[in-house]
């Protein structure tokens, strides 16, 4: 071989993949030519510089969006991941978040219509990291913590938020924070749907002034039933039903003094009701909440799917944002 | 793969295991976006999942799965060419997740101080350094540099002769031998 030819080898013969019966060609012509020796040595010191370019370790989350997108398609996963392995993505989460803090539209298209009376809705909001963290701190089991529990007027804006400089809190921290003008989330006059409450994809548009995404997906039999735009608020309201239950999806923009700041979490933050307390609500079932920040977005999904069902939808809504789908349904 | 074709769902979870790190690197150290890269990644094993049923033993397994990853990455320049307000976008978070690179490097405890800066802004040169290189060659740099895969392996993966790998890697390592000629020292 040449010395064009050995320099082609050489990034093997520094990996030791050279083939053996190249070997010993390459070290005689290595030690007769200087040349090509400068050029292994350089060699060797390229790949030692190059590693100086570190990689990236994956996010706890991927997997679970992940196995999420499996559940959606029908793809069956084993329980995979091991409890210590959430608790050990809870405590980097912890470590890391200084605060978390979202601010949660509770809008009263929520749910059906019901008597002014039945206004209050029990909600216990709890973020799953945290929970896993305390309990692991705690040696206790997930299902003896308690989780957050507060009466929340449907019209309310709830903002959950705990302060992670001490992980070993016995429970989450929940705070309520001023509540927001009356004005802004008053009573329709008129029930869900009526005329005067829709506006069309492309009024709510120009009436917001951001360009706000409509999912590409929708769980089956659910339609677009009207869009509206919260009073004095760049934020935007398309309620979805498939005439029993309805889907709400709630958008504004990131940085609005109401809005979720850039900063307010990482990924997604995810939200459960438990079952409605018998006597004090009326009609208010299970119910999974999702907020995200997607392209200075801020959205939040509230239905009565399952969280796989209402990922799915939001990964659609990603999906439109990130092709300038804006305003399809 | 064969095994979850066959219904054993275990198997994924193995494959899950062995290859989430490696072809999440190897699509970070193409797209150069740490959150595009996550994105990619979990598009690349969902497509695994898709194609269990229909999946024929043509290549191994890895190359199979590189192959994925690097079609996905192809895509994205395709889109993000005619997307250039996404493209400035990218450059600020592209920026961010480079700084927190610098910040992780900087946190090394097994660095002395002098050497973890050193380390740090040299690792944020080598990467401007790869990224300027020839897609072809920036690939074949990706995966036998960062991914230790053997030319033949990148040959099923580029489907591309062995010959022409080592004529693009050398050609690769000659430009980033004048990229960074301060710090090759001789």
């Amino acid at each position: 071989m040449n010395c064009e030819e050995i320099r082609k080898e050489l990034a093997d013969f520094v990996s030791g993949k050279t083939e053996a019966a190249m070997i010993n060609e390459i070290k005689n012509h290595l030690e007769a030519c200087r040349d090509c020796s400068r050029e292994l040595r350089q060699t060797k010191r390229l790949s030692e510089v190059l590693r100086s370019w570190k990689g990236i370790d994956p996010s706890p989350l991927m997997v679970d969006k992940l196995k999420t997108r499996m559940s959606a398609s029908g793809s069956s996963w084993r329980k995979i991941f091991s409890l210590s392995t959430f608790r050990k993505a809870a405590f980097k989460f912890a470590e890391v978040a200084a605060i978390v803090a979202v601010t949660l539209l509770v809008s009263r298209q929520l749910q059906k219509p019901a008597p002014k009376t039945s206004a209050l809705a029990p909600i216990n909001f709890y973020l799953m990291e945290h929970q896993e963290a305390v309990a692991q701190t705690a040696s206790a089991e997930l299902s003896e913590l308690p989780t957050a529990h507060i009466p929340v007027d449907r019209g309310d804006f709830l903002y959950y938020e705990f302060i992670d400089g001490y992980p070993r809190a016995a429970r989450p921290g929940v705070i309520l924070r001023g509540r927001p003008s009356q004005k802004d989330v008053k009573p329709p006059e008129t029930p869900p749907g009526s005329k005067e409450q829709i506006i069309t994809l492309e009024q709510a548009r120009k009436a917001v002034g951001f360009p706000f995404v409509a999912p590409q997906r929708l769980h089956p039999g659910y339609i677009l039933d009207s869009v509206r735009k919260i009073e004095d608020r760049k934020c935007l309201h398309l309620l979805y039903t498939n005439g029993i239950d309805t889907l709400s999806l709630f958008e504004q923009p990131a940085n609005e003094e109401h809005g979720l700041g850039a900063k307010d979490f990482r990924e997604y933050a995810v939200f459960r009701s438990v079952e409605p307390v018998p006597g004090q609500v009326n009609g208010q079932g299970r119910v999974t909440i999702l907020a995200w920040i997607s392209d200075g977005v801020s959205l939040v999904l509230i239905g009565k799917g399952d969280l796989s069902q209402l990922m799915d939808i939001g990964q659609s809504i990603n999906v439109a944002t990130g092709t300038a789908n804006h305003g399809s349904q | 793969m064969l095994n979850y074709r066959e219904g054993d769902e275990a198997a994924f979870e193995m494959l899950y295991r062995k290859y989430e790190k490696p072809v999440l690197d190897f699509i970070y150290r193409m797209v150069m976006i740490a959150d595009e890269a996550e994105n990619l990644c979990q598009e690349t094993f969902f497509r695994v999942v898709r194609a269990r049923k229909n999946y024929q033993v043509t290549a191994t397994f890895k190359t199979w799965l590189f192959q994925i990853a690097l079609n996905l990455c192809r895509d994205r320049q395709r889109r993000m060419k005619h997307r250039s307000h996404l493209s400035l976008s990218a450059r600020v978070r592209a920026q961010n997740d480079r700084d927190a690179e610098l910040q992780d490097v900087l946190a090394d405890p097994s660095l002395d101080l002098v050497r973890r800066v050193e380390t740090a802004e040299l690792g944020a040169l080598v990467q401007r350094a790869v990224a300027a290189l020839p897609e072809a060659e920036h690939l074949v740099v990706v995966l036998k540099e960062y991914q230790g895969l053997e030319f033949s392996e990148i040959a099923e993966i580029m489907d591309c002769p062995v010959g022409t790998l080592k004529s693009l890697n050398h050609r690769a390592h000659e430009k980033l031998r004048k990229t960074l000629a301060k710090y090759l020292g001789d």
